[in-house]
């Protein structure tokens, strides 16, 4: 385990905790050669175009992690007016809101919960946030249909 | 042409062939005033700043029309209001009595003083206002609500949270909720932040060192804990990181600098002057311009530009937005060299003057129009055309794509103008150094003259650097004049104050054994009475 001692000790122990006490569909696995690099997934809400999807992120803990917030993106394509067509989140605790007391069960579980409530006015996709508020309904089926395409294992 | 065109023209006339230095006689003729000022303000009394055994250092001009580092200018510094430049530490005082002040009056503790006066830019009557209306409210949008209301608690709390009160007598080891560290922490090894929430010392310094590496935004840095708004102070920073108290507060003084309506930094690279108020309201009321006594910049005190009279801030910043937007379509247009309009060599403009001659075809030729420069003389009896744009050409196209090249062409008219002048008072600039050299070569060849007979060359030198300056912003001024009666006006002067330029600069580049230095004497003086008469013109509203 020497990658491992080199690791901060609350890297360490965040890590430990993901694994033994995972949250409700979540999961966050390192990876063996890089013990800052966790392959994530995260279920979608049930209340949400996004329900039976299960989709992949990857997440980085910079060097100065916790200092600085960790790194995520969705691999899995998604239709949500705060993802990127790169996967990029917008979520205000992984930029200005970032505390150090925060941590990767935190932040995974605030992505989930943007997945329940998109915020189409804080918009990262403005194609998808114009859709998103002209026109709900349309948007909605979008989101499941690209739910049913690439987040579905059939 | 009106009457009062013909009016000001005789005018023009008087000036121009003047002559009250008698040529040889230039006792009136200030070479360099700011001798004088600095011993006018010496002993003008300061209001606001300790009395230090200081020089008074800079020349100053409160009057808002920019004479401030014109060479020739009368020290203006009797009429009670002063700047001084100080090396930003001396401000400390300054902005601490700011928060004594806030302190006493408010009773709230320093670091949370500090805070309320920033989140209100350092308008105390402001802060204290609104303060009283709502206490509560204001420490709260502020993040120093937790700071305020610990003030009456006991002091024994100070070093532990509220929120770790009760249970402090039962949990003797703390955990850390960056680090986590299962060993856990006494409780003297915890800092805790006024609104209780607490973090290891380790964890404290990484979290002041990033916050410090975001730069100046780190006086807004809030508490650690997720979601909590209060704002750490000095008073932690001592605390967890003695070592970065320094830059820390560097930064609070730099916010104070820039945030305070009483100071303004010098814009000269790398300088850490700054200029202060000393009584008379803030900069933004009162304007004026100001001389940086260590790196001889001058600028503007309302926006920190170069002086830019006579045009407005508001307008020069619209100005320069403009030309940042419009820079690739003027470019082409300024290459730095030109055809000559009779055998087509390249010409590359290497002096000040307007006035080209070709090095092939001895051709003489306007830089800015190409038009021939006996066109441009008073003595052809012909007329300085070059600063006038028509508007009317080709005016009857009225489908949006002509107007937008109207449009442009209108803009690139006055750019041009400007960026010819900008030109040209860089090159006057560098000449005040040549001319050094030159005033040392004339006094060789005539061992007689005295250092100050040879002035006069440097004088003309200075004042050629203030009408190109003048005459560049003018160009800019006009750009946003509607047309009419006043614009026309306008650029009537504006047109004589860029003749008498071109013939100073003339006079002032001829070969030293040909430079006659009465005439040099008399024209910097016929041209700087000219600029001020313009610059007094726009500021009276330029009105008949
Ligand atoms: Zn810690
Ligand atoms: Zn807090
Ligand atoms: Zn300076
Ligand atoms: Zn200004
Ligand atoms: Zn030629
Ligand atoms: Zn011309």
């Amino acid at each position: 385990m020497s990658a491992a001692s080199l690791l901060p000790r609350r890297i360490v122990k965040e890590t430990q905790r993901l694994i033994a006490e995972p949250v409700a569909g979540i999961s966050a696995t390192p990876y063996a050669d890089n013990l800052r690099y966790f392959a994530v997934s995260i279920e979608g809400p049930s209340d949400s175009p996004y329900e039976g999807g299960v989709f992949q992120l990857e997440l980085f803990l910079p060097s100065d992690y916790p200092m600085a917030p960790p790194k995520v993106r969705f691999l899995t394509k998604i239709y949500h007016p705060n993802v990127d067509k790169l996967g990029r989140i917008c979520l205000d605790i992984l930029k200005d809101k970032w505390s150090p007391a925060l941590q990767i069960r935190t932040v995974l579980l605030s992505i989930q919960a943007l997945l329940s409530a998109p915020n189409p006015d804080d918009p990262l996709d403005n194609a998808v946030a114009e859709i998103w508020k002209s026109d709900e309904k349309e948007a909605l089926r979008r989101a499941r249909e690209f739910t049913e395409s690439f987040a579905i294992k059939k | 042409m009106t009457d009062s065109d013909e009016e000001y023209h005789d005018e023009d006339y008087e000036y121009e062939y003047s002559d009250e230095g008698g040529g040889t006689d230039d006792e009136d003729v200030s070479m360099d005033g700011s001798a004088d000022a600095a011993d006018a303000a010496a002993s003008s009394p300061t209001k606001c700043m300790p009395n230090k055994k200081r020089p008074f250092v800079s020349m100053v001009d409160r009057r808002k029309n920019n004479l401030g580092d014109n060479p020739n200018a009368p020290p203006q510094l009797g009429d009670g209001f002063g700047i001084r430049m100080l090396p930003a530490d001396e401000l400390k005082p300054v902005m601490n009595e700011q928060i004594q002040e806030t302190v006493e009056v408010l009773g709230v503790p320093p670091g949370a003083a500090a805070i309320l006066l920033r989140e209100h830019k350092w308008a105390k009557e402001r802060l204290f206002q609104s303060f009283f209306d709502n206490p509560e409210k204001i420490q709260e949008k502020c993040g120093v609500l937790a700071r305020c209301q610990k003030l009456g608690d006991d002091e024994e709390d100070t070093k532990a949270g509220a929120a770790n009160r009760n249970t402090r007598a039962n949990a003797k080891r703390r955990i850390c909720e960056i680090c986590m560290d299962e060993d856990c922490f006494d409780p003297d090894e915890m800092i805790a932040m006024p609104c209780g929430h607490e973090f290891c010392e380790t964890c404290w310094y990484g979290y002041i060192s990033n916050a410090l590496d975001k730069g100046p935004l780190c006086v807004r840095e809030t508490c650690p804990q997720a979601g909590c708004t209060e704002l750490i102070t000095e008073e932690e920073v001592c605390r967890a990181a003695p070592e970065l108290l320094p830059k820390f507060e560097c930064y609070q003084l730099r916010s104070f600098v820039e945030m305070y309506g009483m100071t303004r930094w010098c814009p000269g690279p790398g300088c850490g002057q700054v200029a202060l108020a000393c009584g008379g309201g803030a900069f933004s009321d009162i304007g004026g311009n100001a001389k940086c006594n260590v790196c001889e910049t001058c600028f503007c005190l309302k926006c920190g530009e170069e002086p830019h009279a006579p045009i407005t801030c508001q307008h020069l910043s619209k100005w320069q937005e403009k030309c940042k937007n419009e820079s690739e379509t003027a470019n082409w247009i300024l290459a730095n060299t030109k055809p000559c309009p009779k055998c087509s060599s390249r010409i590359e403009k290497n002096q000040g003057c307007n006035h080209m001659t070709c090095r092939s075809c001895a051709h003489h030729f306007c830089w800015i129009c190409m038009g021939d420069w006996s066109d441009h003389g008073a003595n052809t009896g012909g007329y300085y055309k070059c600063n006038k744009f028509d508007p009317n050409s080709d005016a009857n196209d009225q489908s949006d794509a002509a107007r937008a090249k109207r449009e442009l062409n209108r803009y690139l008219h006055y750019y041009k103008r400007f960026h010819s002048h900008a030109q040209a008072q860089d090159f006057a600039i560098k000449s005040v150094k040549a001319t050094e050299a030159r005033m040392i070569l004339l006094q060789e060849q005539n061992s007689d003259t005295v250092w100050t007979d040879v002035e006069f060359l440097k004088a003309a030198n200075r004042q050629l650097v203030e009408c190109r300056k003048v005459l560049k912003y003018s160009y800019a001024f006009a750009y946003y004049l509607q047309d009419g009666d006043k614009k026309t006006r306008f650029e009537y002067h504006q047109e004589m104050l860029e003749r008498f330029t071109e013939n100073l600069s003339e006079l002032s580049e001829k070969p030293i054994q040909d430079m006659n230095r009465a005439e040099v004497v008399n024209q910097t003086r016929v041209v700087d009475n000219f600029m001020k008469n313009i610059l007094k013109y726009v500021e009276e509203g330029m009105e008949d």
